[in-house]
């Protein structure tokens, strides 16, 4: 066998393995994109958690809780995901206070199913509306077990306004609310969010010299 | 080296070359493979921000308030004020703007002087913290129809949002309110 036809054969041996190499890779099934998101917007339902309670209602970025509506309750919801989320933070923010209410008012972060029945408890504990600062963020604190930070498909996320006693007095608070969320089934809860860098990775480079010999 | 040497060498070991050179090529795919796993760590969200609220001669955030958010803004020269704003809802960590856009999805009637568009950052007062826009853009000759994309400006701490800060699209007439100019344009804002 020449010189060149060795080089030949050996060239191609080469290339042919490099490429079963890449189709075997490439056959491995693609990585699941990891989403993650910040829900602002809402609707706020005096008296129903259920899904239906959306349909026709304009979301807005401020949700309006008064203690005179004629019910102890009040949801503002975020839309439901066709995916499973995971919470990692969530915030608010008391735009606007004034009144008073005899008993307590108060604000949870909840799981509720269509129905709007109560699922699972976000936040670790109750934020008292009426002494909570107001016109700054503050974070609300989320349950410690990962289980309750969990939306499924089906369910939604619900901040519930709910008085103590009857709806009576003059309160009205018009909270804003940043929620984290991510499709990460591994994601835990983070009290901040930081940046984590894609590592990038660059082929490596590789000079092949054949070795040649006069025959 | 002999003949017979060389040419073992060629009968064992070119195969043996063959395996390093794929087993060389498949480890940079293989340990990309690895970071992503590792990557399924979430990171801050980077967000298309494409939602807002109108509010006209206030833009401070208690001027959302009751407010319905809506997809495209509403700017229009003769409703007894010289600057309208587009609220985009406010970020509870701190933001970098990355891009912004804009399409004018209707336009109609004119204003005698100049009416314009800049992106802003503002506290929640509604004073002006920052400039995001390199220059402002002309309502009345912008393109419709179509995505234009906002000069941002060069200075990176131009485009930062902090907590208890928002962004706005801010529509500013020259003169005082007049015509019967109707500019209905939408909006996508990229922050990381």
């Amino acid at each position: 066998m020449s010189r060149l036809t060795r080089l030949i054969v050996t060239a191609t041996v080469l290339l042919c393995v490099a490429l079963l190499g890449r189709i075997g890779l490439a056959a491995q099934p693609a990585a699941v994109a990891v989403t993650s998101e910040a829900w602002r917007l809402g609707v706020t339902s005096e008296g129903d958690a259920a899904d239906t309670a959306l349909v026709g209602q304009p979301m807005s970025v401020v949700a309006s809780f008064r203690s005179n509506r004629g019910v102890k309750d009040i949801f503002f919801s975020f839309p439901s995901s066709g995916r499973a989320q995971t919470i990692q933070s969530a915030a608010y923010r008391l735009l606007q206070r004034s009144g008073a209410y005899t008993s307590t008012a108060s604000l949870a972060l909840e799981v509720r199913d269509s129905g709007g029945a109560l699922q699972r408890t976000v936040s670790a504990a109750p934020a008292d509306l009426q002494t909570a600062a107001t016109g700054a963020w503050a974070s609300l604190a989320l349950a410690a077990d990962s289980a309750n930070l969990v939306i499924a498909p089906g369910e939604h996320l619900v901040v519930h306004f709910a008085l103590a006693g009857a709806p009576a007095g003059d309160l009205d608070v018009r909270p804003m609310f940043e929620v984290i969320v991510s499709n990460d089934p591994g994601a835990g809860s983070t009290p901040t969010v930081t940046a984590v860098p894609t590592p990038t990775t660059t082929p490596a480079h590789w000079n092949l010299y054949l070795p040649l010999a006069r025959r | 080296m002999s003949y017979r040497t060389i040419r073992l060498f060629w009968q064992v070991g070119l195969p043996l070359l063959a395996l390093l050179v794929a087993a060389l090529l498949a480890l940079p795919a293989a340990g990309q493979a690895v970071a992503g796993r590792l990557q399924a760590s979430v990171a801050a969200p980077a967000e298309a921000w494409r939602l807002g609220v109108t509010s006209e001669g206030d833009p401070s955030y208690t001027s959302l308030i009751g407010r319905l958010v809506d997809a495209s803004a509403s700017f229009r020269s003769n409703r007894g004020v010289t600057d309208i704003y587009y609220i985009f809802p406010a970020p509870a960590s701190p933001r970098v703007v990355t891009a912004a856009a804009l399409n004018i999805v209707r336009r109609s009637g004119s204003y005698a002087s100049t009416a314009s568009l800049t992106l802003e950052v503002r506290d929640a007062s509604g004073a002006l913290q920052r400039t995001v826009s390199a220059a402002p853009t002309d309502m009345q000759t912008a393109a419709t129809g179509t995505w234009s994309s906002l000069a941002l400006d060069t200075s990176p701490a131009s485009l930062t949002i902090a907590p208890g800060e928002h962004l706005v699209a801010h529509f500013a007439l020259a003169g005082a309110p007049a015509g019967d100019l109707d500019v209905r344009p939408m909006f996508e804002v990229v922050v990381q």
